[in-house]
């Protein structure tokens, strides 16, 4: 029953092992979908092309909805799931940050990554502007650092916060993100296309 | 241009989600896993002490829900106000699970001293009910720090008597004025003895709808 | 742009598999992706070699390496990964090429600047969110916590709100 390291079933000793193989997947799906093109991910935005939508949505509904059925069969302990603490302030100032960097950047960690590794050299320029910006957070931490941690609202969950059960609100999302997938398609096809 | 792939995964993403939502409960999914259920012991977070619980009475608190699992008739005898009684070889029976298994109220378990509220604890705690307490110490703590507190001495810190104040006075509150020196059976507990509390009447309601 | 787009996997295919590689890593251990983690170990480690007194005392990087060695951190072994998955992938669809991609209405030079600056900030970003894209909003929306979803939220508002201001980039 999962997961299988924190449960004792593989070694520890492989987990190193198993992050490589689990990143060449990863790196390759990203690349493959075209997540390596710093136009294609902004594209997003300007509504010319909305690949980082379809994917992330199908990824985080296909993850969610297979998590659930693994936990109904058994297969996994969903109570050992790392869900990740939800600290109020320091979130959303940070997502509003990252969205300005998405937009000026073109890129996102995972993608500059797969970037860099196909020879972009806009990619590995946001590579090291990222280390530099953490580099500079973690200087001026003392400034911040009760902001940092205020907020602590520790592993919530959406659907307890929402009231309603994980299946229900998976259900939900499945169908908000359909109807994204339709709608963004109907924009797609007014907006003027964009040649890259 | 990609849209042909969306014709066939929508339909099969709605059928699955669709398919969480409407399959029975899944046997293993409530019960919560040894390990983890090791951790919460070792971390100790379950502990009430009577001067929180002292607290939580005086203020009329709503958000906690007492629950004494000793024996109907040594509750009968004498329990904390608004107390409701689930003896401990009753804990898991379905009737009671309504009350237990909810996250709106803190429930905190006590008996004389704490060993059946800790193992009404952790039978409640591995079927996945969360919001549950002990009373650290039980019966046996609350007479000795809340009826009879006893006063520190002289070297004590400032919390040590603004504790023992508040100790003294919430002695008066659950004995009545003036007495303080009480035998097991303090003078006349008829609100303890109330098993349909206050707080036993939602349990009722969510039963029945 | 369809000449383009058949070299590319089709997105949904794209996201199930991704789905898919998420499940797995959540089965294996308990955890999602991740990929700022890798920089901030890195760059924790960095520091550390270089002025280790610095990185004892300074109350950020003092967090990281309490929580052990950096540089064996899973997430490190992701990115090496993920740099090869995404090496391999490229070089099956021809598309390895070292070049500055950018809008023909800008320049490069104004590209790389702003490369550079978006980097700047997502350094920083994700600092504050404990986490990226792929870390706190992916992973985070595939186990349901709330901090996924509003990230996912802010990020991804904040972006369409400053899209106006930087369309000049892009389109």
């Amino acid at each position: 029953m999962g997961p299988l390291i924190p449960q004792g079933f593989i070694d520890p000793a492989w987990s190193n092992v198993i992050a490589v193989l689990i990143g060449i997947a990863f790196g390759f799906v990203l690349e493959s979908s075209g997540f390596s093109s710093s136009r294609k991910l902004a594209g997003v935005f300007y509504g010319y092309d909305f690949v980082v939508l379809k994917v992330f949505f199908t990824a985080a509904t296909t993850a969610a909805i297979g998590l659930l059925y693994f936990g109904y069969m058994g297969w996994i302990d969903m109570s050992m799931i790392y869900i990740n603490p939800f600290f109020i302030q320091s979130t959303i100032v940070g997502g509003i940050i990252m969205g300005l960097g998405f937009i000026m950047g073109g890129f996102c960690p995972g993608t500059s990554f797969c970037g860099a590794a196909i020879g972009k050299i806009d990619a590995m320029v946001f590579t090291g502007g990222m280390a530099i910006g953490i580099l500079l957070f973690s200087e001026v931490f003392p400034l911040y650092s009760v902001f940092y941690g205020k907020g602590n609202m520790g592993s919530a969950t959406i659907y307890e916060t929402l009231g309603l059960s994980a299946e229900v609100f998976t259900l939900l999302l499945t169908l908000v993100a359909i109807m994204a997938f339709y709608v963004t398609a109907l924009i797609n096809k007014k907006i003027k296309k964009v040649d890259y | 241009m990609n849209n042909k792939g969306f014709y066939y995964l929508a339909p099969v993403l709605i059928i699955l989600a669709l398919g969480l939502v409407l399959l029975p409960e899944s046997k293993h999914s409530k019960e919560l896993n040894p390990r983890h259920l090791l951790l919460e012991i070792n971390d100790q977070t379950r502990f009430q002490s009577t001067d929180q619980v002292a607290k939580a009475i005086i203020n009329k608190d709503p958000f906690y829900a007492l629950v004494d699992v000793r024996t109907a008739a040594e509750y009968a005898t004498w329990s904390l106000p608004n107390a409701m009684n689930i003896p401990l070889a009753d804990i898991l029976k379905p009737e009671y699970s309504e009350t237990l298994n909810q996250t709106s109220r803190r429930i905190v378990f006590f008996s004389n001293n704490d060993i059946y509220a800790e193992q009404a604890w952790m039978l409640c705690r591995r079927q996945g009910f969360r919001n549950l307490y002990v009373l650290k110490g039980g019966l046996n703590a609350w007479m000795s720090t809340i009826i009879n507190p006893s006063e520190p001495p002289v070297t004590a810190s400032k919390e040590e008597f603004e504790q023992y104040e508040f100790r003294k006075g919430a002695s008066q509150f659950f004995v009545g004025t003036g007495e303080v020196n009480l035998p097991d059976k303090p003078a006349e507990k008829p609100k303890a003895k109330i098993k349909i509390a206050p707080v036993a009447k939602p349990a009722a309601a969510e039963g029945g709808c | 742009m369809s000449d383009r787009s058949k070299k590319y996997l089709n997105p949904y295919l794209g996201g199930i598999l991704l789905g898919f590689i998420l499940l797995a890593t959540f089965y294996i251990t308990g955890r999602g992706l991740g990929a700022s983690g890798a920089v901030k170990s890195t760059v924790t480690s960095v520091v550390h070699t270089i002025t280790p007194a610095h990185a004892d005392t300074s109350p950020y990087y003092k967090k990281i390496l309490a929580e052990g060695n950096p540089m064996s951190n899973w997430l490190v072994f992701e990115v090496i990964g993920i740099l090869a998955g995404a090496f391999i992938s490229g070089a099956l669809a021809g598309r390895l090429k070292l070049k500055v991609e950018h809008s023909p209405k800008i320049t490069a030079k104004r590209r790389l600047i702003f490369a550079a600056l978006g980097g700047l900030a997502f350094g920083i970003g994700s600092q504050f969110g404990r986490g990226c894209t792929s870390g706190a909003a992916l992973t985070g929306m595939a186990s349901l916590s709330l901090a996924g979803f509003v990230a996912m939220m802010a990020i991804f508002g904040s972006g369409y709100v400053f899209a106006y201001f930087f369309r000049k980039n892009w389109i």
